[in-house]
Parts: structure tokens; C-alpha cells; sequence
């Protein structure tokens, strides 16, 4: 029996299939457990969640608006969940550096910066605001770094771990959306953004030298 | 802050109400432009050209659309644009043993492999699919994006489907394509 093309049961998925298309559905089950699959796989497509940019995405994006003038600091105090949540992530960042020692910020300032940031006086919010986002971006930076760099013997598939991480970045950011300032969830998250970025770039790696077949 | 009153102020330049409405719709414009190049470096680029697009042209935004409608527009033009001046030859290629369909109990995973079999996919069909089933544009409005013909996009789209389920159908019962 000649079963339907896959590009006619793609063709299913959203047409009414026509008359001698639809007798061979009723008595071929391989096609029609293929048109189930299909549809299933336009539905997942549907479905699927959105992509998390890169953290060091809005830091490029804002020094092209500011060298084409876009950009003018708000006059008098900064409103808006912007500002507590960089605060949060300077603390998460300070909370993070001091639990995992010298892995993350081994022998670079930002370490130093943020362990001292506490014992300094308290300077202009903008520039307490520039400060925490240079923080962030380095931190998210070295951490990429350091996982590129270091040889990992986790005998976890490579897509596994990919999985599993874009899905505490997914837990993260919809967490965020209900406490955007919390210092726990935003490190957590950006750890997880930093984490899954690298894995992206250590499979392709892996692809360009191996082929899947 | 109400969207209106971002974009307002936004569009006096100011940095903050900017940074705001990046931070809102960062995922999304990211999410369309990565599913369409296909690629991190291309999306990173097309994504910031983006921005630029629409931070340069708020003052010719008017509240008659939905900021989000007009945003997602502008980005799927830079994707789109992006690979055609970046236009390489797409490598096809199977995806290894064991990546089938497994269902709910493997959900993450498999967000992972219906992307990458989306990122293998030759440039014209993933343009249609990500358009069409991930981002659920009309044949008729993605016509008029890539510059052809309704009956052309549905012929695209069917192959890109029948290619994506080639790649992520159950390995044969038996046969091993590739060992880790």
C-alpha cells in the first residue's frame, strides 16, 4: 500500500483531507498515528517558550543608543522596578561571590569590588546604578568563561543538562515576574542564563567538530 | 508605570522609560529574531539592530497598534534581513539516535530538539515554520514579509514539517546512527 506523503499529513495538520486522502486515513493506521505525530509537533511548536537573551544584550544595545545621542538620564530620582531590581542583583552578586570563594571571581576585581562595595560611602544613584550594572555584566562574563574553560568529567549528556538548565532559567524569569526585586531568584537566574549560554557554545563546539552522522 | 507612559517618555529619550520597555519585550523580540537566523551570533545582531530601529523610531510611533505588534513587525524584518545579507548555505543534517518524541516526560528535552531541528532546517523553510507555526503569522501576512506568493509559503511550510519530523521521528528499532 503507497502511504500519503509526509508533505501531504503536513498538509493535514491544517486541511480537511479530500476523499481519497481521507478512505486511506480510515484504513492505514501508520498514517494516521504519522498525521497524530505531525499535528503533536505543530502543537509543541506553538508552544514553546520564549528565548531569554543574552545578559550582555541590553549593555550592547545601550552603547549604540548612546554613540548615536538616543539616550538622556532622567532628571531627578529613578523610578520603577528597573533600579531595584540591579540592586538586587548587586547583592545577589556579593552573596554569590562570598559562597562560591575564588571560583567565580578568582583574582578579579569585581570580587574585591563587590566584598568592599558595603564599606564605602554612599555615592549618587546613577553612578551606584553604573557600577552595579558593570558588576553584572563582568560577573556573567567570568562565569561564562570559567565554564568554557574548565574540562567538565559530568558524564550527564550534554543536552540533558542543557534541558534542565533552560528550564531553571524558564522557573527563574517566571518567578521574577512575580518578585522582581528578590536578590535569591535574580541569582539564581542570571547564574542559570550565564550556565545554559556557555552549554550552548560548548555544543556547538562539540557539533562543528562531530558530525551527528 | 503604564506602557503609554514609558513610550511617552521613551520617546523624549529618556533612558530609563527605554531600558523599561527593553527589559518588558527583550524576550520576545529575542525569542522571533533567534528562531528565524537560526543562529546566536546572527541573533544577537539582529536583535540590537532592532532596538535601534525602535528606539530611532518611536516618534513616528502612534498608540493606534499595539506596541508589541509594531515591535515584533520591526524584528522579524531585521531577522529576515539579517539572513539575507548573511545568506550561507545551510548544512542538513540528521540528528543522532534517540532524539524521538518522548512526550511529557521529557518536555525540556524535547524544547531542546524541536529548536535545534529548527536551527538545521535550510533557511526558506525555517523562515516559514518559525513564522508561521511557532509565531502563528497567516500565510498571507508572511507573503507579504519574504516577498512571495501565499501558495509558495504553505509549499514551504509543508516541507519544513515533513523535515522536521524526519529529523525527530523514533530511530529505526535495532540500528544505531551514532555512539557517545
Amino acid at each position: 500500500m503507497q502511504h500519503l506523503s509526509e508533505e501531504t499529513l503536513a498538509r493535514l495538520v491544517d486541511e480537511a483531507a479530500v476523499e481519497g486522502e481521507a478512505l486511506h486515513l480510515e484504513t492505514c493506521e501508520d498514517c494516521r498515528i504519522e498525521l497524530e505525530e505531525m499535528k503533536a509537533q505543530t502543537r509543541a511548536l506553538a508552544l514553546l517558550p520564549e528565548i531569554t537573551p543574552p545578559a550582555v544584550a541590553w549593555p550592547s544595545v545601550r552603547r549604540r543608543l548612546s554613540a548615536e545621542e538616543l539616550l538622556r538620564a532622567a532628571a531627578g530620582r529613578r523610578t520603577g522596578l528597573g533600579w531595584p531590581l540591579r540592586a538586587a542583583a548587586g547583592l545577589t552578586l556579593f552573596l554569590a561571590g562570598a559562597a562560591t570563594g575564588a571560583l567565580a571571581l578568582r583574582g578579579t576585581a569585581p570580587g574585591e569590588q563587590v566584598a568592599a562595595a558595603p564599606t564605602q560611602p554612599v555615592a549618587e544613584a546613577d553612578d551606584l546604578e553604573q557600577r552595579l550594572r558593570a558588576a553584572e555584566d563582568e560577573y556573567v562574563a567570568v562565569l561564562t568563561e570559567y565554564s568554557m574553560a574548565t574540562e567538565s568529567a559530568d558524564p550527564v549528556d550534554p543536552l540533558n543538562r542543557l534541558a534542565a538548565l533552560e528550564g531553571i532559567v524558564l522557573t527563574t524569569r517566571a518567578a521574577l515576574e512575580e518578585a522582581p526585586a528578590d536578590p535569591v531568584i535574580n541569582g539564581y537566574h542570571l547564574s542559570a542564563v550565564g550556565q545554559r549560554d556557555a552549554m550552548l557554545r560548548q555544543i556547538d563546539d562539540r557539533d562543528n567538530e562531530e558530525p551527528w552522522f | 508605570m503604564t506602557e503609554a507612559e514609558l513610550i511617552r517618555r521613551a520617546q523624549q529619550g529618556e533612558e530609563a522609560a527605554i531600558e523599561a520597555l527593553y527589559r518588558r519585550h527583550a524576550g520576545r523580540v529575542y525569542t522571533v529574531v533567534r528562531r528565524i537566523t537560526g543562529e546566536d551570533s546572527q541573533a544577537d545582531d539582529a536583535a540590537q539592530e532592532a532596538w535601534l530601529q525602535v528606539v530611532r523610531g518611536l516618534g513616528s510611533f502612534r498608540s493606534e497598534s499595539l506596541f508589541s505588534t509594531w515591535l515584533h513587525r520591526i524584528a522579524v524584518n531585521c531577522a529576515l534581513y539579517r539572513r539575507r545579507r548573511d545568506r550561507q548555505r545551510e548544512q542538513e543534517a540528521d540528528l543522532p539516535a534517540g532524539l524521538a518524541d518522548e512526550g511529557a516526560r521529557d518536555e525540556p528535552v524535547l524544547r531542546v530538539r524541536l529548536q535545534r531541528a529548527m536551527d538545521r532546517l535550510p533557511e526558506g523553510m525555517r523562515k516559514v515554520l518559525v513564522l508561521h507555526d511557532v509565531e502563528g503569522y497567516t500565510h498571507e501576512e508572511i507573503a507579504e514579509m519574504l516577498g512571495v506568493a501565499p501558495g509558495t509559503c504553505k509549499s514551504q511550510l509543508f516541507k519544513a514539517r515533513a523535515k522536521m519530523r524526519s529529523f525527530l521521528r523514533p530511530q529505526i528499532e535495532g540500528e544505531e546512527v551514532c555512539s557517545t
